[in-house]
């Protein structure tokens, strides 16, 4: 039984691209004959996402992920396919579903940018029909979580971004969606807000069950919140599944760090294994997967060791290893 | 009443932005002073020396002007060209996200700058009549109804042929220049800088078939009782079908128009 409360087809969407030549004799040139493009932003995608989930959606840019993320959210129309959200239709814009979604753009307002946020929260508990007492609810509970209480009579306009940011998720989730679009909500904030950010969308996931799909280019965001991951590049879908299946599948090597007794001559070590620095006694080495304790091992034997660690090789390097042996296929 | 009361918000906040750039507003009605005097000074000095011109005697000619302005500043104080310029930077994506029609957000925005611009544009009106001394003439009472019912008609009308021209934004970033046009040809050909019947004969057989002399021309009329009753409701009923017209012509280019948004960011 497909329990999906998001789910796609074949989900396939193109735009007619305009290409101008360069300089003022290209803008006479359009004028009179235009040449146009057309490029596949998203090829048939086929997502099932399970109620509560915290999915990760990550790709690099022009991938598809936010193109993605605005048909579910009905403000695109595929160019094919099918998708449900909620047994909607997104694109047919029902209220019964925008009652229980929100799309949240790392660099899109949704408050009104000359007056308090306060003001936008009013507007939203008139828009989406929430009751005072559950208005007064969340809105105490999220102002808590996000440490905003101080900020709410202050013009849009006069905030930080990052106190923005925080402002816009409260807007977004005034009316308890049951499924939250998360395009880089991190973004261009400050590593103490990142980390606010992430803490507030684990805590939301956890608390009110919400099903998120969140995409970020900070991997640091995905590693951090979501079990599973989708990976898209050129409108495809290259992985769905657990983060961990990423490692074991796409990671070739591992990361020996080593704390030497005294200077070892850098040849020596490279008999054994690959430097990527070697510093201070320190070397950091790379290595393939089924070789890691092997090599370990045959250091430990032959040169006189402080320390020594094994580690996975960081995700963002996976991951950018998958997209360039997807690139080259 | 819940959806009644969220626009009654709406209005209530599009005031409060109006109020956080209060010098923006204060130069625009300045600016209209300006137009409303140069208006006003011209047909004084038309009328100085003489008591009858374009069929029309000193009071009534200042009557007319003094209605179509009025209603001038009721039906063009309008921000749905913001719609255009929400598809061109994509902000339109949050009001299609929210279970609010986007339309009536913008109409009420529309109503609450009306509100407003009536309030300012009574008082610098009162001081123009003042300034010029001119007697103008009362409206039979009986009519009242017709026109503000033909008032309300050249708003929609205004504001839907507005809409349509804004949505121009799903194909072309150009909004701007036939706005221009379709605003310029407004001023000319509905009556608030002179009276159409001042115009030819032939073009104002051609005007007929446009929708200007809706706008303005029909509801000075219905003041100056220059048009029977029966005429008054001919002329409600065509500014019924170009609001009919111009409703059909909108929802058609806004399902078309949605299917080409690219909800681009900023």
């Amino acid at each position: 039984m497909n329990t999906s409360i998001i789910s796609t087809k074949d989900l396939h969407k193109s735009f007619r691209v305009y290409k101008k030549d360069p300089g003022f004799a290209g803008a006479i040139k359009a004028i009179f004959s235009r040449k146009y493009e057309t490029v596949e932003a998203v090829k048939a995608v086929n997502i099932e996402i399970q109620e509560g989930e915290l999915v990760g959606f990550i790709g690099p840019n022009g991938a598809g992920k936010t193109t993605t993320l605005k048909m579910l959210a009905g403000l695109l129309y595929p160019t094919s396919g099918s998708a449900t959200v909620l047994g909607h239709t997104p694109w047919k814009r029902e209220p019964a579903l925008q009652k229980q979604f929100s799309l949240i753009m790392g660099q899109k307002n949704q408050l009104w940018w000359d007056l308090p946020p306060i003001e936008t929260f009013l507007l939203h508990k008139a828009i989406y029909e929430i009751s005072d007492e559950s208005y007064k609810k969340t809105l105490s509970k999220l102002t808590e979580l996000l440490d905003v209480k101080d900020i709410l009579q202050i013009p849009v306009r006069k905030l930080s971004l990052g106190q923005r940011m925080k402002c816009e998720l409260i807007a977004a989730l005034l009316h308890s969606p049951k499924i939250l679009f998360l395009d880089e909500p991190t973004i261009g904030l400050d590593v103490v807000i990142q980390k606010a950010m992430r803490d507030f969308i684990r805590t939301y996931n956890q608390e009110f069950g919400a099903t998120i799909l969140l995409t970020s280019h900070y991997m640091q965001d995905v590693k951090e919140l979501c079990k599973r991951v989708i990976v898209i590049d050129k409108g495809q879908i290259l992985f769905d599944g657990e983060m961990k299946k990423i490692i074991e599948k796409y990671a070739v090597n591992k990361i020996i760090t080593v704390e030497f007794a005294k200077h070892i001559a850098q040849e020596k070590i490279e008999k054994i294994a690959t430097i990527k620095s070697y510093e201070d006694n320190i070397a950091v080495l790379n290595v393939p997967r089924k070789n890691a304790s092997e090599v370990a091992s045959s250091i430990l034997q032959t040169f006189p060791v402080i320390d020594v660690n094994i580690e996975e090789a960081p995700i963002e390097a996976i991951i950018r290893d998958l997209f360039q042996d997807y690139a080259k296929a | 009443m819940q959806k009644l009361k969220t626009y009654g918000l709406i209005i209530l906040a599009g005031w409060q932005s109006m109020f956080a750039w209060m010098t923006s507003f204060v130069l625009w009605r300045i600016g209209q002073v300006f137009s409303l005097f140069i208006t006003f000074s011209i047909w004084d000095t038309v009328f100085t020396g003489t008591e009858s011109a374009f069929g029309f005697s000193r009071s009534s000619i200042f009557t007319y002007l003094f209605v179509t302005n009025v209603c001038s500043i009721i039906v063009t104080s309008t921000r749905v060209q913001e719609l255009g310029q929400s598809i061109r930077n994509g902000e339109l994506s949050t009001q299609l996200l929210q279970p609010i029609s986007p339309f009536l957000v913008r109409f009420s925005i529309d109503l609450g700058d009306k509100l407003m611009n009536v309030l300012f544009g009574s008082i610098e009106i009162g001081l123009i009549v003042a300034f010029f001394h001119l007697a103008i003439l009362s409206p039979n009472l009986e009519m009242i109804g017709l026109l503000f019912l033909a008032i309300f008609g050249s708003i929609v009308l205004f504001f839907l042929i507005n809409a349509c021209l804004s949505m121009i934004a799903f194909w072309s970033p150009d909004i701007w220049s036939p706005r221009f046009l379709f605003f310029t040809l407004f001023q000319l050909l509905s009556g608030s800088f002179f009276p159409i019947t001042a115009l030819p004969q032939e073009i104002q057989r051609v005007l007929q078939f446009t929708p200007f002399p809706y706008f303005l021309h029909l509801q000075a009329n219905i003041w100056l009782e220059r048009i029977t009753v029966p005429e008054i409701w001919f002329g409600i009923g065509v500014l019924a079908g170009w609001i009919a017209l111009f409703f059909i012509v909108l929802r058609v280019i806004w399902r078309i128009g949605l299917r080409e948004f690219g909800a681009e960011g900023r």
